[in-house]
């Protein structure tokens, strides 16, 4: 392949023609036409190739009712126990943050995967005890006791998918040696074009389906435990709003991540090197939606929702706890008084 | 013979008393420079008097516009001429200040056991509180001063625990720095300890660990890989070549 125009590898300025050979004016480097040539051709890449598959769904959910809630707008499918809806359930407040829950018309897409619930109420309940002890500035309104009957049962809504992914990558590189002649010191530096192409196979990718609840659980599920979704479990299952396609983006830029990551551990020996240009190829995609158990309690306190939620499938918590000014100002009072009291007595006494 | 003993111990009594009379009876402070009011003077005389009757020492205070013969001489001078101390060792303080060129200036003498209590500590100490006042000439605050820091000092030398330098003697204003210190370092503490507690109530939170994707085990391959050599630059320095960059680029 010929071409008009060539750049310099250092500084992406156009060469120019001097005699047989190219000279960058901006760095005053000289390139043979071959060699500069080379570069041409991997300067820069094609678009990204994302053949994620059309997620299709088996159907609509049966055997439930929908509610929405008035405050997040989330929906939930609600189960029917005994042609009605669960009454338990239906009467209950919005498990993300406490609101009313409503009734909608509307209907969410059957998942392929349900995570069994290796975690029961009990569990869950001494859980939350352990999350709020040894809390010294916990406000007392805010107790435990108070809180746990808030304790509900949730399946949340998670993209899973797999495929393979080919990452083709240039990154520019440069080996710096300082030399020392007799009168003087000088630095020769050695630029470098690392080309590199791997492939990898990825499996159990998780994006949360669920837009008001995307960061409230650590994304480590066993899939493996998953079961094919056959009925309507009995908790309320929080209808997905994230397309799979917007799922699939995020995805693709955490395997293109994690590919430049592998692949940039190959580029041994240099002082310095910097991805220039990629290109991500992705193939044998299967796109799949999971409903993932937990344990959530949504409590508000000052205007402001806490959550406790419990990943129902390993036990694993995580949450934030409100905490009272006034004891805060109080443990500051306190411990300066001691401190100042105890020093100047010790001080007057030693 | 014990009619002559009885008449000797009355004559010695009596003259104890009258020298006890005398030395209480007399003026405590002489203020010639006239930089004293009549309140002052009627305080600075409870005081010394309240000294002599807690201790057994004598105080005077004096005040004089000039002075015609060395400090220490005048002091002593005016020590023995206004017989000051009392018993036969004469304890006594006298606070003597005066002024050369309108500068006040001040010299305390001590005598007898009160010469005991004024060690080099003592002194020192006695002469830093005291010496503020005189710069601000608050003359009176300065005898006070003087009073009241030898009834403490005396005191603790007679209860057998003299101030030193390994037992301080310590003001209210000392205390009070000493207590701010700390009260300050406290703060400091207190304010680590709600953070700590704080961050320990916060620590668990939900955003904690960041998602990332990872390959299944032994599917990465390295398919192409390959390093080419594009160009070589010797520069004298970094900076040279960036200098040599700029003229180049003009």
């Amino acid at each position: 392949m010929e071409f008009t125009e060539y750049h310099c590898p250092r500084c992406d300025k156009t060469l120019e023609r001097e005699g047989e050979g190219l000279l960058c004016k901006f760095c005053g480097l000289n390139f043979d036409e071959t060699r500069a040539g080379e570069f041409e051709r991997e300067r820069e890449y094609a678009e990204d190739d994302l053949a994620w598959n059309e997620y299709n769904s088996a159907g609509l959910l049966s055997g439930a009712v929908y509610f929405a809630c008035d405050k997040c707008e989330t929906n939930y499918a609600v189960p029917i126990e005994d042609g009605t809806p669960d009454a338990q359930s239906a009467d209950v407040c919005c498990p993300l943050c406490g609101g009313m829950l409503l009734s909608v018309a509307t209907t969410a897409p059957v998942p392929d995967l349900l995570l069994p619930f290796n975690c029961d109420r009990k569990a869950a309940e001494d859980a939350f005890s352990r999350f709020c002890k040894f809390k010294p500035l916990l406000p007392s309104k805010f107790t435990p006791h108070k809180n746990i009957k808030l304790l509900k049962k949730l399946y949340l809504p998670y993209w899973t998918a797999a495929c393979t992914a080919q990452y083709k990558t240039r990154y520019d590189a440069v080996k710096r040696k300082k030399q020392r002649t007799d009168s003087e010191k000088s630095i020769q530096t050695d630029g470098f074009m690392a080309l590199r192409e791997g492939t990898a196979a990825y499996s159990g990718l998780l994006s949360s389906a669920l837009s008001t609840a995307e960061d409230i659980l650590t994304r480590d599920f066993s899939l493996e435990e998953g079961k094919p979704f056959d009925k309507m479990p009995d908790a309320i299952v929080a209808v997905p709003d994230i397309p799979a396609k917007q799922a699939q983006k995020e995805l693709s830029e955490l395997v293109g991540a994690s590919m430049d990551k592998l692949l940039k551990g190959t580029v041994k020996g240099y002082s310095k090197k910097k991805r220039a240009a990629g290109r991500l190829c992705i193939s044998d995609t299967h796109t799949n939606l999971a409903l993932v158990p937990l344990w959530i309690i949504s409590a508000e306190y000052k205007g402001r929702i806490y959550r406790f939620v419990m990943n129902a499938q390993n036990g694993k918590v995580s949450g934030e706890l409100p905490y009272s000014k006034l004891k805060i100002a109080s443990v500051f009072a306190i411990c300066t008084a001691a401190i100042s009291v105890v020093g100047t007595v010790l001080t007057l006494l030693l | 013979m014990k009619k002559f003993i009885s008449a000797v111990t009355i004559l010695t009594a009596a003259l104890c008393l009258s020298t006890s009379v005398s030395a209480q009876a007399q003026h405590k402070v002489y203020d010639t420079a006239e930089v004293l009011s009549v309140q002052d003077e009627t305080m600075l005389e409870e005081l010394a008097e309240n000294l002599a009757l807690s201790h057994g020492v004598d105080a005077m205070i004096c005040t004089e516009r000039s002075l015609d013969a060395l400090p220490e001489e005048r002091a002593k001078s005016l020590f023995s001429s206004n017989d000051v101390g009392i018993g036969n060792s004469r304890d006594g303080i006298l606070l003597l200040i005066w002024f050369e060129d309108d500068n006040p200036n001040y010299i305390i003498y001590q005598n007898g056991w009160a010469d005991k209590v004024y060690t080099e500590y003592a002194a020192e100490r006695i002469d830093e509180l005291i010496s503020q006042d005189i710069k601000k000439r608050d003359f009176a605050g300065a005898a006070q001063q003087l009073l009241k820091v030898s009834d403490k000092f005396m005191s603790a030398q007679e209860k057998g625990n003299p101030y030193s330098l390994d037992r301080p003697y310590r003001t209210s204003g000392d205390i009070l720095r000493i207590w701010l210190l700390w009260v300050c370092i406290g703060a400091v503490v207190s304010c680590g300890i709600c953070a700590a507690l704080v961050a320990g109530m916060r620590k668990r939170t939900t955003n904690n660990v960041i998602y990332s994707a990872a390959p299944e085990k032994k599917s990465f391959a390295v398919t192409t890989q390959r390093d080419i050599l594009l160009y070589t630059k010797i520069s004298n320095d970094d900076g040279k070549e960036k200098l040599d960059d700029l003229k180049n680029s003009r």
